[in-house]
C-alpha cells in the first residue's frame, strides 16, 4: 500500500489520500500541541503542588510520570487516536458505516469515562489526605477509618460515572449508593443527635445574647460567671474556682436564672 | 553517658539532649546519625516542623532574641520531659548565617525557668490566642498611630472574672459583637480603639469581649520594675489577681511586655519583629 501513497499516479486518481494525510499530520501536530496546552495549564492552576504526596501520583512517579503529564499524555492521546480514525476514514481505508458509530460516539465515551475515573481517583487521593492531615492535627491518627470511607465513596461515584458513560446498565449499583448514603446520615444523625441540638441552641444565645461574658448567671444547679460562649458549649466558673462546661442544649432544657452581679 | 559526637567537638561530650533551632535537613540528619546508638533525645525547635523530626518543639513566635529562643526551648523539652533539672544539653542555634553556626552548652537548673513557656502554652487562654494578642501588640508597637507611639493592655483569657474586676470607661464598641482576635480586620479596629485608654478584655478562645475597661485589681503584693508606669502595674495586678494573662505595649518606650500571676515574664522589643 505504501508504494501506491506515494505513487504520484495513485494520488492523481485518489485525491482523498493527500487530503487523509494532510489531516493525519495536522491531527498528529494538534494532539502534540494539545497535551502541551493541557500540560500547561494544569501546571498553570497549581495541580501538580496540590497533587504532591498522594497515593495516585506515588504510584504514577514510579513509572516516571506525573498527574498532570498523565493527563497530557491522555489527552494527546485522545486526539491522535481520533486523527487516524478521521484520516484512515477520509482515505477511504474504513468502512465508512463504522466510523461514525466507532469515531463521534464510543470514543469521546471512552475518553470521557477514563478521565472521570481518573479524576475520582485523584480527588479521592486528596480528599483522603486532605482529612488525615486534618485528624493529625487532633493527634488522632487511629481514625484512618474515616479518610478511607471518603476515598471509597467518591472513587465509587467516579466508577459509576464512568460506567454510565460507556452506556453500561448501573441501575443496582446506584441503588446500593443511595442506601449507602442513607445508612451513613441516619448513623450519623443518631451519632450526633446531642451535638447538632446543642449547637443549634449554641447559635440561637450567640445571636440573640441572652447572656454574656462576664455575666453571674445559674443554668439548672450550676452557678456562676460567664467565661466564654461557645457554639456547643458554655463555661461557667463558679466563686471557689470550680469551672463547669455546660452544653448549650442545657441552657434550652433549665432556662437561665440571672443573678445581679455585685 | 559518654557518647562523642564529631559535630560538635569536645562540647558534644557527656550530653543529655541536644537541641536544634530550625536546622536545615543535612546537618539534623548528621546530628541524628551521629548520636542514632545512644538515648540522646534530639529536639528539634521551630516555626513549624519542616524535616518531620521525631520530638519537635513549636515556637509561638519567631523570637529575635537568641537567650529567649533557647529559653522557650529549653522549658518547652524540660516541661516534656524530655531533660530533666540538672541534664546538660548542647544548644545549636543561627545567629549569623542561615545555618547552625553558634554551639551553647548549659545545665538545665530550675533558676534559669522563666516561664516563657507556660505562658504561651499553659496559659488559661488557647495558645493561638496568647500567639495572636502578641502579634496585634507587636504590630501596634511597628505602627503606631498616625506615627506616634500608642499604648495597649490586653487582658488575655478569664474574660468574665475580668470583667466582674473592671468598669467601662465608655460604651463598649465591641457589645453584641462576635470579633475574635486573629480576625484580618481587628488590628485596625484595636489601632483605633487604643486611642482612648483602657483595657482591651480578650475571652479564652479570643473574643473580643470589652475595650476601654479601667482594671481595678487589687495591687497586694505586685512587684514590678520601678520607672513602669500605671498601665503596667494595672497588668501585673489584673493577671496576679485572676487567671489572665496581661499583655503590654508600652507607650513610653515602645516594648511589649507580658505579665502572668503578677510577674513580669518576657519583654520583646516590637522593632525586631
Amino acid at each position: 500500500m505504501t508504494r501506491h501513497i506515494f505513487n504520484i499516479e495513485y494520488i492523481q486518481a485518489n485525491p482523498e489520500v493527500l487530503l487523509g494525510s494532510g489531516i493525519f499530520i495536522l491531527g498528529i501536530a494538534m494532539g502534540y500541541l494539545f497535551g502541551k496546552f493541557v500540560y500547561r495549564s494544569l501546571t498553570a492552576l497549581g495541580i501538580s503542588d496540590t497533587m504532591d504526596g498522594t497515593e495516585f501520583e506515588r504510584g504514577l512517579t514510579r513509572v516516571n510520570l506525573s498527574t498532570v503529564s498523565l493527563f497530557s499524555h491522555l489527552s494527546s492521546g485522545f486526539v491522535y487516536v481520533l486523527t487516524v480514525f478521521l484520516a484512515g476514514n477520509i482515505a477511504g481505508f474504513f468502512d465508512q458505516s463504522l466510523f461514525w458509530d466507532t469515531t463521534i460516539t464510543f470514543l469521546p465515551q471512552i475518553f470521557t469515562a477514563v478521565i472521570a475515573l481518573l479524576i475520582g481517583v485523584v480527588v479521592a487521593d486528596k480528599l483522603a489526605i486532605l482529612i488525615q492531615d486534618r485528624l493529625q492535627k487532633f493527634k488522632l491518627p487511629r481514625l484512618i477509618i474515616l479518610p478511607n470511607i471518603a476515598k471509597y465513596t467518591v472513587i465509587y461515584v467516579a466508577l459509576l460515572v464512568a460506567l454510565g458513560q460507556i452506556g453500561v446498565e448501573t441501575t443496582a449499583l446506584v441503588v446500593l449508593l443511595v442506601v449507602y448514603v442513607f445508612g451513613l446520615i441516619i448513623f450519623t444523625a443518631i451519632a450526633t443527635r446531642r451535638l447538632l441540638s446543642a449547637g443549634a441552641a449554641g447559635l440561637y444565645i450567640l445571636l440573640l445574647d441572652p447572656y454574656g461574658i462576664g455575666d453571674s448567671i445559674a443554668i439548672g444547679d450550676k452557678e456562676g460567671i460567664v467565661q466564654e460562649i461557645e457554639v456547643l458549649f458554655t463555661y461557667l466558673e463558679c466563686d471557689d474556682g470550680t469551672e463547669y462546661i455546660i452544653p448549650n442544649d442545657k441552657v434550652f432544657e433549665y432556662g437561665i436564672d440571672r443573678t445581679p452581679s455585685n | 553517658m559518654s557518647v562523642n559526637s564529631t559535630v560538635f567537638g569536645e562540647l558534644g561530650d557527656d550530653i543529655d539532649g541536644v537541641l536544634l533551632f530550625s536546622p536545615n535537613q543535612d546537618r539534623y540528619e548528621e546530628i541524628r546519625d551521629s548520636y542514632a546508638d545512644s538515648d540522646i533525645p534530639i529536639v528539634v525547635v521551630g516555626l513549624e516542623n519542616k524535616l518531620d523530626a521525631e520530638i519537635f518543639v513549636e515556637l509561638p513566635l519567631n523570637f529575635k532574641n537568641y537567650k529567649e529562643t533557647i529559653q522557650f526551648g529549653l522549658e518547652a523539652t524540660m516541661k516534656q520531659e524530655f531533660i530533666n533539672e540538672g541534664n546538660t544539653i548542647v544548644c545549636g542555634t543561627k545567629l549569623f548565617d542561615d545555618e547552625i553556626d553558634t554551639i551553647t552548652r548549659i545545665r538545665a537548673r530550675d533558676e534559669l525557668h522563666t516561664g516563657l513557656y507556660d505562658l504561651f502554652m499553659n496559659s488559661r487562654a488557647d495558645p493561638n490566642v496568647i500567639r495572636d494578642v502578641f502579634d496585634v501588640a507587636i504590630d501596634l508597637g511597628n505602627k503606631g498611630q498616625k506615627g506616634k507611639p500608642i499604648g495597649a493592655l490586653f487582658a488575655v483569657g478569664n474574660a468574665g472574672t475580668v470583667m466582674n474586676k473592671s468598669k467601662p470607661l465608655s460604651y463598649n464598641p465591641f457589645e453584641k459583637s462576635h470579633v475574635h482576635v486573629g480576625d484580618k480586620i481587628v488590628n485596625i479596629m484595636l489601632k483605633e480603639f487604643s486611642k482612648l485608654d483602657g483595657a482591651f478584655i480578650i475571652s479564652d478562645a479570643g473574643k473580643i469581649v470589652s475595650a476601654y475597661r479601667y482594671l481595678e485589681p487589687s495591687a497586694d503584693g505586685v512587684d514590678i520594675p520601678k520607672g513602669l508606669g500605671a498601665r503596667h502595674m494595672a497588668a501585673a495586678g489584673i493577671s496576679k489577681s485572676t487567671h489572665s494573662t496581661a499583655i503590654v505595649l508600652s507607650e513610653s518606650d515602645g516594648m511589649v511586655r507580658a505579665f502572668k500571676d503578677g510577674d513580669l515574664i518576657v519583654e520583646l522589643n516590637p522593632e525586631e519583629y
